[in-house]
């Protein structure tokens, strides 16, 4: 019984630190999107967000054509893009463009090394989105809101 | 300045000492000499005066100046200090949009250190009409060692250089071309000896031949060329040569992403027409729908074989994408005629499978024909590949083809069925070089009047893409 309760309160105890470590983690980035852009979170935003990432579909849901931005390789916004929106690995997507530049010439998406850029971008064109920190998020400049953070 | 004063007093004197002439020995002339030196000591005088004046102006202003920039110093410390520990909202909002432009400075010098990095002084292309240009290809080579019944063959049998060029004028019309520059030769047999290669049912004397269609042996065909308008995700349409949109591998086509550089046994010879055109030229009607996570894609063309160019081919495809499952079914059908002058004799079924989750890569394919006076075909393989890490990928395919010949004297190009087990490991250093070392056994049944034979086939291959 002793055992048993050891064995409970250590499980209690590892639920209780993941449940308040898990939301600073799974907060630490947003999609922004064009604040004209109708789009909203929920449904099936992640695999609409997937197959416009991946040139699969050009179009948004809500009418403008998709306009993606990608972060540099290896930053820790395109990581978590990758891991979380995608759930692709980084050869995984390197295969994807490898495949799509042979058979259509397409490439993808532009990287951008700056958020202040990126914003910037995604304030200008309707259909444009990307990620970006949560701190980045923080403050957006005018025309350009959150979709969904993770 | 007393000094000074003198000095120029004995050079005036000196002066006008000097230039008298000889005979200036009258009164009249010493009056008016001593009238000259006294005009030049008052001048003398002036100017000493006013250089004093402008001496103590200058004292003035120096001492002005110096206590403005005190001020000036004053003040930029307290502007510092000021925004060191911001007292109010209107310093803290000032600090705030300080470090935005800081950013935006920081982010505007990294592109253009990056732009200048990338263009520096070099000439910016210009693609006339296009909004968007993209240009790249891939370079592939392999070495191959046959070991057949009588006799081995070995040596550097492909090298391969494509461009691959993409030119959009807008986001609804698109042109895409891939031209190659090719040496290459298949693994062919020349069971007597002949010279000529792959006879009727020669499978145990290996030999390669280069497709020469210039001198070097080097063929420059055009691969591709279409055009593509997009109405919507739903409805594109696709006019030119492209390659024939049925199967999974000759779709993906290019060797920058295959396991295996050899197409599996029913797409051979690369650019021949063993169960269908791998190109055709025509008319393509494709496009895609989304439901939830799903995807239905189309493809629907009107086309014709190369070499058949009165011919008209119609087929497509449909497939079945299960989203987060990681599996793709597709299933496609064809008929018309790829022979010149042969009407409506050809008819193709197939159906393929792919799944594509976490490390597993598993792809599978069945084709079968029916065609006028030819005997049918039938060619399928099964392909699992394990993703070892993002280096490595090891690789299975079970290949099997009956090229629907049968020895008799209606169909001489007998070469009977044939099954090959390939095992193979894919190395990229990095994501753009793809290194393949494949081990073959390709088993010939008897057929006809030609025995069994087996050869096994040892490739090293390397495809750089860019």
């Amino acid at each position: 019984m002793k055992t048993f309760r050891n064995i409970l309160a250590l499980t209690l105890l590892a639920v209780a630190t993941f449940t308040f470590t898990a939301p600073a983690f799974a907060e630490g980035f947003a999609i922004v999107v064009n604040a004209a852009n109708s789009i909203a979170d929920g449904g099936n935003v992640d695999s609409e967000l997937k197959n416009l990432y991946l040139k699969k579909k050009t179009s948004w849901s809500s009418g403008p054509s998709a306009v993606p931005l990608g972060r540099s390789a290896g930053s820790p916004e395109q990581a978590a893009f990758l891991s979380t929106v995608l759930g692709m690995s980084q050869s995984d997507l390197d295969s994807h463009w490898a495949s799509e530049k042979s058979k259509t010439g397409a490439t993808g998406p532009r990287e951008i090394g700056s958020a202040g850029i990126l914003l910037r971008q995604v304030s200008r064109k309707e259909g444009a989105f990307g990620v970006v920190s949560a701190a980045e998020a923080a403050s957006l400049p005018d025309g350009v809101k959150v979709l969904k953070k993770f | 300045m007393r000094k000074t004063r003198k000095f120029l007093v004995t050079t005036a004197l000196v002066g006008c000492l000097m230039s008298t002439p000889a005979f200036a020995n009258d009164a009249a002339t010493l009056k008016k000499l001593e009238k000259t030196l006294e005009k030049a000591m008052s001048l003398i005088e002036t100017q000493s005066e006013q250089m004093q004046e402008m001496k103590h102006e200058i004292t003035a202003l120096k001492k002005d100046k110096t206590t403005e920039i005190s001020a000036l110093k004053s003040e930029i410390s307290a502007v510092r200090a000021a925004r060191v520990e911001p007292a109010a909202g209107s310093n803290a909002d000032l600090e705030r949009r300080l470090s935005d432009v800081e950013m935006v400075v920081a982010d505007v010098e990294e592109t253009v250190f990056d732009l200048d990095e990338r263009a520096g002084s070099e000439t910016i292309v210009n693609a006339f009409d296009a909004s968007n240009f993209d240009i790249g290809g891939f370079v592939n080579t392999a070495y191959t060692y046959v070991d057949g019944e009588d006799g081995s063959a070995h040596g550097w049998n492909r090298q391969n250089f494509e461009l691959l060029i993409r030119a959009d004028l807008n986001e609804q019309w698109s042109a895409f071309f891939a031209g190659g520059f090719l040496r290459e030769g298949n693994v062919s047999f020349d069971d007597d000896g002949d010279g000529t290669l792959n006879e009727a049912g020669e499978r145990r004397n290996p030999d390669f031949v280069i497709e020469a269609a210039s001198p070097g042996g080097t063929r420059t065909p055009q691969i591709i060329a279409w055009v593509n308008y997009k109405h919507d995700d739903a409805l594109n349409a696709k006019l030119g040569r492209m390659i024939t949109p049925l199967g999974i591998i000759n779709q993906e086509h290019f060797p920058a992403t295959l396991l295996d550089q050899e197409q599996p046994l029913f797409l051979r010879p690369f650019g021949g027409q063993t169960m269908f055109p791998n190109f055709t030229t025509g008319l393509q009607a494709h496009g895609q729908f989304f439901f939830d996570d799903n995807t239905l894609s189309y493809n629907a063309f009107a086309a014709s074989a190369q070499g058949a160019i009165e011919e008209e081919i119609f087929g497509g495809r449909v497939a079945y994408d299960f989203g987060e499952m990681g599996v793709t079914v597709g299933v496609q059908a064809a008929t018309g005629s790829r022979t010149e002058g042969v009407d409506g004799d050809y008819d193709l079924v197939g159906a393929d499978l792919l799944v594509d989750k976490g490390p597993v890569l598993w792809k599978s394919e069945v084709f079968a024909t029916e065609e006028e006076d030819v005997p049918g075909r039938l060619g399928y393989y099964t392909q699992p590949a394990w993703r070892v890490n993002d280096q490595w990928v090891a690789f299975y395919r079970y290949d099997f083809l009956d090229d629907g010949a049968n020895g008799t004297a209606a169909v001489p190009d007998n070469f009977g069925d044939v099954t090959e087990h390939m095992v193979g490991v894919n190395y990229l250093p990095i994501p753009n070089v793809r290194t393949r070392l494949t081990a073959t056994r390709r088993e010939y049944e008897s057929s006809g009047t030609q025995g069994s034979a087996e050869a096994d086939i040892l490739q090293f291959s390397t495809t750089y893409s860019f």
